[in-house]
C-alpha cells in the first residue's frame, strides 16, 4: 500500500541518479587523458558547477519541507531526490577535486561535504530501522492511549492515597509531580530517569524535607511498604496494598514511556549534526568559490 | 377553567408557537399558548449557554411579528421574552397537553393538571425534542430533581446522581466527575445502549474509580434529606441485593425522550410513514388530514427557527381567511421562471407534478420543499449531463426532452420525458456507471441526493417508483445479452434487502436457494477454520455473492456480513439456472466469476494476514471510505509534519490527529474523516451544511454551519471538532491589516484541501511515504488480490 522514499514511484531517483554517476565516469575517463586531473579544467569546471547546484537543490529540501502550501512534487519525492542526489554529489565532487588534497579550503568544503553525506547516511539507517522498532514496542496501543493509561493510574493512585490519610495524599502527588522521565533530549537519549521525592524524615515537621531520588519509583515504594509495615488497621493495609501495586505498574509503565522516548530521540538526533554541518558546508562552499574565482 | 371557547389553542412556545400566538393577538384572534415547561422556547433555553444561534437559510425573509436575527442565545431568548410581554399574548405555563378529543366541530385539550379547555383550531408546535421520559417514582418534583444539564462548569464539589446509561446520560457524567461526585444509575448491566466511544469513555472512568456506577438498579423513591441541610436530597435504590440509601445534592434524570408522535397521533393526525423523521401528512397550508389541526415547526419536518417562526404567521392567517403566500413564494417564482409552461407558482408545480410520473402522489409541502431544493436546467442538445466515473449522486427527472444514456459495454438507451435517472449512484453512492447526454435541447429536474432520499424515506410512492425501476435496469445491465422479456420475468421475482452494518446475509452451511447482487456498501466472505473465521473476500457494490451453491452443493461455503449498510438483489437459483441453461454467454461469464471467488478462498486462507488485515480495516470503517488516511508506522518518525500541515493550510486547526486511532500489523487509521459514502454527518444537519462532491469528499460548509453539535454526535469516528476558527482573509483584507475575528464555535472536519492543487497538504508534507490518502477499494485490493 505504502511506498517508502526509498522506493519512491519506483526508485525514479535512484535511476536518474545513477544514470548521472554514469555519464560523469564516462566524461571523466573520456577526459582524463588530454587534460591535468584538477578542478581548473573544463570538465573541472562543468562539475563543480553541477556540484554547486546539488548541493543548493539539497539545501532547498529544508524550504520545501516547511512551504506546506506549495504544489512542487511532494516532499517524499524531494527527500527521495536528496538522498539519491545527495549520494551522486559524492561522486560529483570526487572527480571535480581530481584527487587533489591539501590543508585548504578547498579540501575542508569537500570534508564537510562527505560529512554531511555520511550523517545522512546516518539519518537513512535511522529512519528505517527506528519507526518499525517503536511500533513494534507499542504493541498496536496508540499514543493516545499510553499517556492516557499513565494519566489514569495517577489518578487511580492519588484517589487510593487520599482516601489513606493527608500525608499519604501528599506523598503520592508529590511523587506524581516529580516524576521526570527526561525532559532534555540528552535525558531522553540516554533513557536518564531523573524522578525525585520529597520526603520528611521527621513526620512532624515538613522543615526537615528532603528530596531523594525516585529511579524508577523506588523511594515511593520503598516507604509505602514502610507504611504498609507499621499499619495494623485492615481497611488500611488493602488500601496500601493496592496502591503498592498501582505504583509498581505506573513504575512500569513509565519505563516504557521512556523506552520509546529514547528511540524517538534517537531518530532526532543525526539530524542535529546534519543541519548545522549543511550550514556549515555552504558557507565553506561559498569562500571556495570565491577564492577559485579571486585567483582565476 | 373557564367554559369560553377559543377561536385558536397553541401547543408548545417554541419560535413556531410564539409568532403564532404574536400574530393571533395583533390580529385580535381569540387564543392561548399552552406550554408544557415554566418558560418559553425551552428547546433554545436548553442550548449551551452563549451559543451563536444562527438564522439560516438566509436567503429565507422571515415575516414575523417575533424578531429574530443570529446572535446569541440569551439575546434572543431576551427579545422573544419582551415580545411576549409586550404584545397581548395569553401564555399558559407549566401547561402540558396530555389529550386532545374532537368534540362536534371543536377540541377539548386536557392538561396534565386535570384542568381542560375548548377550542376551534389547533396549532401543534411541539417540535421534536420530545418530553423528557420520567422515572415515575414519588418525589420526582423536588427542585434538586432536574432532566438536563445546562452547563457542567456551574456545579463544584457536589454529589450528584446520575439516572440513565445512554449518550446524554454518559455525556453529562463525563462532564461533571472532574470536580464532583458522581454515581450513575443504570438499570442493566452494561452501556450497551450507548454509542461506542462513549460506553469505552464511561466504562474506563468507572475502573479507575473517577465515576462511581450502580449496575442492575432501580430507583425506588426520592426524599429530602431529613439529616442535613448542605445535601437537600436522598435517593433510595433497589439494587440487586440490598436496598441502599444515597445522599446527594443533585439528581438529573436523563431517561431519552417521549416523541410527540403519540399525542399528535392521537387527535387522528397521519404520518407519511414509519421512519423516525417522518412529518404528518399536511396541506399546502400546514393543515393535517384532520380539519381544524395544524402542525409547524420542527415536528412538521422543517428543522430550522426561521422557518417554525414563518409558519406560525401563515397558519393564523390563514385561519382569518386571509390566506398569505408562504415566505418562500418569491425564491419559488424566480426558480420556476425558466420553465416554458404555467402561468403562476400554483400552475407551474401543478405542472411539474403532472411531468414527472414518480411525484404524481406526494403531499403537496413536500413537492413544495422537493422543488425548492431541487434545480430545473436546461442542456443544448449533445451537452454531458455527466460521464462515467465522476462521484456526484444527484437525481435527474427528465421535464422535457430527452438524453441518450451510454453504457460502458456501447450500447445506448434513450429516455424521454418523465422518466429519470441517476438512481444508481443515488442509491450505491458510488461513481456514475454510464454517461448521459441531452439529445434534444431538454430541461432536467435536478435534485440532491439528500432530499430525494429523505422522500424515499417519507413518500411510499417515491421510494416504490425507484426501486422498481432500479431492480430492472441493473439486471438489464448485468445480465446482459439477455432479452428485455424475460429480464423482466426475472425482476418479479427479485427482491431487495437491506442489510444493517454487521449484520449476516448468509451463514456458512445455511441451506442455499438465491444468489445476491450487492447494489449498494460491501461485505466481507469469511470462512470457518477451526475456531476462527478466516476472512475470504471482500465484495463492493455490483458483485455476484453467494453464486458458490449455484453449481456446487446446496449449501453456502462461507459465510457473508455486512461491513456497511448495504443493500442486495436477490435472486431465486431455480430462476436464474433457468436463464443460464438457455444463455451460453451469460453461462461462461457467471462460471469465471465464480472460478474467481472459489480460487481466491484457498489463497486467502494460506496468508491468514491478509484476512485478518482486511477484517481490520473494515472494521475501522474502510469499507465506507471514498478517501481514508493511513499511516504505515514502519515509516512513520513521528515528525508531526502531517498535522502542521493541515494546520497551517486550515485557519491553524489541524483536522487529523495522528496519535490517536486504531493500529494493527503497522497499519495506523488516525483520527481523520474518511469521507463515507453515506456519511453518517450528513443525516440531520439543520441548515443542510454539509454536501458531497463531485469527487467524493464530504465537505462542511464553515458560512451555513449553525454549530449544533450533531454531525459530531453521529460521526461514528469521532472525527469532527466543534471549535472556533479564525476568518479566512482576503489578500486585500490582510494587505489593508484587518485582524481575522474567530467564528462561533462551528463543526470543523478534513476538507480534503480541496482549496489546494496538489491535493491533501497532511500526505504531501510527509517526508518517508508514511502517509498516504486511499480509497477503501484500493486499500482492499491491495490486501486482497486477484488471481491472475
Ligand atoms: C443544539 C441545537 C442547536 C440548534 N441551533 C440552531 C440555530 O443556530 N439556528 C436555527 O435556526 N436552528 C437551530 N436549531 C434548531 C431549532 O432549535 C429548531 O428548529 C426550533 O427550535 C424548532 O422550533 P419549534 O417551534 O418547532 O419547536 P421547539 O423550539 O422545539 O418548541 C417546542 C415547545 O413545545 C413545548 N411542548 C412540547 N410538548 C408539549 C406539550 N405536550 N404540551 C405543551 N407544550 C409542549 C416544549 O416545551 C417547547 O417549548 C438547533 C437545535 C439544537 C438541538
Ligand atoms: C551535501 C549534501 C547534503 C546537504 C547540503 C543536505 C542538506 C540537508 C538539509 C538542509 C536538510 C533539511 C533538514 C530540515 O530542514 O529539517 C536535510 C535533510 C535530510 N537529509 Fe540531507 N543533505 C545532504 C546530503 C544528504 C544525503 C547524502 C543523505 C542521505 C543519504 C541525506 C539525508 C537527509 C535526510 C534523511 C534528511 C531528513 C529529511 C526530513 O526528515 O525532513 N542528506 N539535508
Ligand atoms: S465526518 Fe465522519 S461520518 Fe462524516 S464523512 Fe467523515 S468520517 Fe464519515
Ligand atoms: S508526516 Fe509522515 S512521518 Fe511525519 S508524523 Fe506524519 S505520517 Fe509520520
Amino acid at each position: 500500500m505504502h511506498q517508502s522514499f526509498i522506493r519512491y514511484k519506483n526508485y525514479r531517483y535512484a535511476v536518474y541518479a545513477t544514470m548521472l554517476s554514469f555519464v560523469v565516469i564516462i566524461a571523466y575517463v573520456l577526459d582524463a587523458p588530454y587534460q591535468p586531473v584538477n578542478g581548473g579544467t573544463f570538465l573541472g569546471y562543468t562539475l563543480g558547477t553541477l556540484g554547486a547546484f546539488i548541493i543548493v537543490f539539497l539545501m532547498w529540501l529544508g524550504v520545501r519541507k516547511r512551504s506546506y502550501y506549495s504544489s512542487l512534487g511532494s516532499v517524499t519525492g524531494w527527500l527521495s531526490a536528496h538522498i539519491y542526489l545527495g549520494l551522486a554529489l559524492f561522486l560529483i565532487a570526487t572527480l571535480h577535486s581530481g584527487f587533489q588534497f591539501g590543508w585548504n579550503i578547498h579540501t575542508l568544503t569537500y570534508v564537510l561535504m562527505c560529512l554531511v553525506i555520511g550523517s545522512g547516511c546516518w539519518g537513512i539507517y535511522t529512519y528505517l530501522k527506528y519507526p518499525s522498532l517503536m511500533a513494534q514496542f507499542r504493541n498496536e496501543s496508540s499514543h493516545t492511549e499510553v499517556s492516557e493509561n499513565l494519566r489514569d493510574l495517577d489518578q487511580q493512585a492519588l484517589r487510593l492515597a487520599t482516601s489513606i490519610d493527608k500525608q499519604s495524599h501528599e506523598l503520592v502527588a508529590d511523587a506524581i509531580r516529580r516524576t521526570d522521565i527526561g525532559a532534555s533530549l540528552w535525558a531522553q537519549l540516554s533513557a536518564k530517569d531523573g524522578s525525585k521525592l520529597m520526603i520528611n524524615s521527621d513526620k512532624q515537621s515538613t522543615d526537615t524535607a528532603n528530596i531523594v531520588d525516585n529511579k524508577e519509583q523506588h523511594a515511593l515504594i520503598v516507604t509505602l511498604a514502610g507504611k504498609l509495615a507499621g499499619s495494623t488497621n485492615v481497611d488500611e493495609i488493602t488500601s496500601i496494598q493496592e496502591l503498592l501495586e498501582i505504583t509498581g505498574n505506573r513504575a512500569a509503565l513509565l519505563k516504557k514511556l521512556q523506552k520509546e522516548k529514547q528511540l524517538q530521540s534517537l531518530l532526532q538526533i543525526w539530524l542535529f549534526v546534519h543541519l548545522p554541518l549543511s550550514f556549515a558546508l555552504l558557507a565553506a562552499l561559498a569562500i571556495h568559490i570565491t577564492t577559485v574565482f579571486f585567483y582565476w | 377553567m373557564s367554559h369560553k371557547m377559543f377561536d385558536v389553542a397553541i401547543i408548545g412556545a417554541g419560535p413556531g408557537g410564539i409568532s403564532a400566538a404574536a400574530r393571533a393577538s395583533q390580529r385580535n384572534a381569540s387564543h392561548v399558548l399552552l406550554e408544557a415547561s415554566d418558560r418559553h422556547a425551552n428547546t433554545i433555553q436548553q442550548y449551551q449557554k452563549g451559543k451563536h444561534v444562527m438564522a439560516e437559510p438566509c436567503q429565507l425573509p422571515l415575516r414575523s411579528d417575533v424578531e429574530f436575527r443570529a446572535g446569541d442565545r440569551e439575546s434572543i431568548l431576551d427579545k422573544w421574552e419582551q415580545t411576549i410581554s409586550n404584545t397581548e399574548i395569553n401564555i399558559r405555563y407549566k401547561a402540558e397537553v396530555r389529550s386532545i378529543v374532537s368534540k362536534n366541530d371543536a377540541f377539548r385539550i386536557v392538561l396534565k393538571t386535570g384542568q381542560s379547555l375548548s377550542t376551534k383550531n389547533i396549532i401543534l408546535a411541539l417540535g421534536v425534542q420530545g418530553k423528557p421520559r420520567k422515572l415515575n417514582v414519588p418525589g420526582e418534583e423536588y427542585p434538586f430533581v432536574q432532566t438536563s444539564l445546562e452547563s457542567a462548569d456551574a456545579y463544584h464539589q457536589e454529589t450528584i446522581v446520575i439516572v440513565g446509561a445512554g449518550d446524554s446520560a454518559i455525556e453529562n457524567a463525563i462532564s461533571l466527575c472532574s470536580d464532583n461526585r458522581v454515581i450513575v444509575i443504570n438499570r442493566r448491566n452494561d452501556f450497551s445502549r450507548a454509542k461506542e466511544s462513549n460506553m469505552n469513555r464511561i466504562i474506563k472512568a468507572i475502573e479507575i474509580g473517577q465515576i462511581e456506577c450502580f449496575y442492575e438498579t432501580t430507583v425506588d423513591q426520592i426524599q429530602q434529606n431529613p439529616a442535613e441541610s448542605q445535601m437537600p436530597g436522598r435517593i433510595v435504590l433497589n439494587t440487586v441485593d440490598d436496598v441502599v440509601a444515597i445522599d446527594c445534592h443533585r439528581i438529573i434524570t436523563r431517561l431519552g425522550a417521549i416523541p410527540s408522535r403519540k399525542l399528535v397521533e392521537s387527535v387522528g393526525v397521519s404520518f407519511s410513514s414509519e421512519a423516525a423523521d417522518s412529518p404528518p401528512q399536511l396541506s399546502q397550508y400546514y393543515e393535517s388530514n384532520v380539519p381544524g389541526v395544524y402542525v409547524i415547526g420542527a415536528l412538521a419536518g422543517y428543522p430550522l427557527i426561521k422557518q417554525a417562526l414563518n409558519q406560525g404567521y401563515e397558519v393564523i392567517e390563514h385561519l382569518l381567511g386571509n390566506p398569505v403566500k408562504p415566505a418562500d413564494h418569491p425564491i419559488l417564482q424566480e426558480k420556476l421562471k425558466a420553465l416554458p409552461f404555467g402561468e403562476d407558482v400554483d400552475d407551474r408545480l401543478m405542472l411539474i407534478r403532472q411531468h414527472l410520473r414518480l411525484f404524481r402522489e406526494i403531499n403537496p409541502l413536500n413537492l413544495r420543499e422537493l422543488v425548492m431544493m431541487s434545480k430545473m436546467t436546461t442542456y443544448r442538445h449533445g451537452e454531458v449531463i455527466f460521464s462515467e466515473g465522476s462521484y456526484c449522486s444527484t437525481f435527474y427527472n427528465i421535464l422535457q426532452g430527452k438524453v441518450q444514456v451510454q453504457s460502458e459495454a456501447g450500447k445506448t438507451l434513450t429516455l424521454k420525458q418523465g422518466q429519470f435517472f441517476g438512481e444508481s449512484s443515488l442509491i450505491s453512492d458510488r461513481p456514475r456507471k454510464v454517461t448521459v447526454i441531452a439529445d434534444d435541447d431538454c430541461i432536467l429536474f435536478e435534485t440532491p441526493p439528500r432530499i430525494i432520499k429523505k422522500l424515499m424515506r417519507i413518500e411510499k410512492s417515491v421510494r416504490y417508483g425507484i426501486d422498481q425501476v432500479s431492480i430492472l435496469r441493473s439486471l438489464n445491465r448485468l445480465l446482459r445479452p439477455i432479452p428485455k422479456d424475460i429480464v423482466r420475468l426475472i425482476a418479479k421475482q427479485t427482491k431487495i434487502h437491506r442489510f444493517a452494518m454487521g449484520e449476516t446475509l448468509f451463514q456458512e452451511g445455511d441451506c442455499s436457494d438465491h444468489l445476491y447482487l450487492l447494489r449498494s456498501g460491501s461485505v466481507t466472505l469469511s470462512r470457518k477454520n477451526g475456531k476462527k473465521n478466516d476472512v475470504v473476500g471482500y465484495y463492493a457494490a455490483d458483485s455476484f455473492i453467494g453464486l458458490m451453491g449455484l453449481t456446487e452443493n446446496n449449501h453456502r461455503l462461507v459465510t457473508a456480513q455486512a461491513t456497511v449498510a448495504t443493500e442486495a438483489l436477490s435472486i431465486p437459483f431455480a430462476d436464474f439456472n433457468n436463464l443460464l441453461t438457455s444463455n451460453q454467454k451469460l453461462r461462461d461469464k457467471i462460471q469465471k466469476e465464480t472460478q474467481n471467488q472459489l480460487a481466491k478462498i484457498p489463497r486467502m486462507q494460506a496468508e491468514p494476514e491478509r484476512g485478518e488485515t482486511l477484517a481490520y480495516l473494515m472494521d475501522h470503517g474502510l469499507g465506507q471510505a471514498t478517501n481514508v488516511l493511513i499511516i504505515d508506522e514502519s515509516l512513520c518518525i513521528g515528525c508531526d509534519n502531517c498535522e502542521t500541515a493541515c494546520a497551517t493550510t486550515h485557519q491553524d486547526v489541524s483536522r487529523l490527529d495522528r496519535k490517536a486511532g486504531p493500529t494493527f500489523n503497522s497499519l495506523h487509521i488516525p483520527a481523520s474523516c474518511r469521507h463515507c459514502e453515506h456519511p453518517h454527518c450528513m443525516l440531520d444537519c439543520p441548515p443542510d451544511a454539509i454536501t458531497r462532491l463531485e469527487s467524493g469528499e464530504v465537505v462542511i460548509n464553515d458560512d451555513t454551519c449553525i454549530g449544533c453539535g450533531n454531525c459530531e454526535d453521529n460521526c461514528p469516528y469521532d472525527v469532527i471538532q466543534m471549535t472556533q476558527l479564525n476568518q479566512k482573509l482576503s489578500l486585500l483584507d490582510r494587505l489593508l491589516g484587518k485582524k481575522s475575528e474567530p467564528t462561533p464555535k462551528i463543526a470543523v472536519k478534513c476538507d480534503m484541501c480541496m482549496d489546494l492543487k496538489n491535493g491533501p497538504a497532511c500526505v504531501n508534507a510527509c517526508p518517508t511515504g508514511a502517509a498516504i490518502r486511499i480509497h477503501a477499494e484500493q486499500a482492499a485490493s491491495s490486501v486482497n488480490k486477484i488471481l491472475p
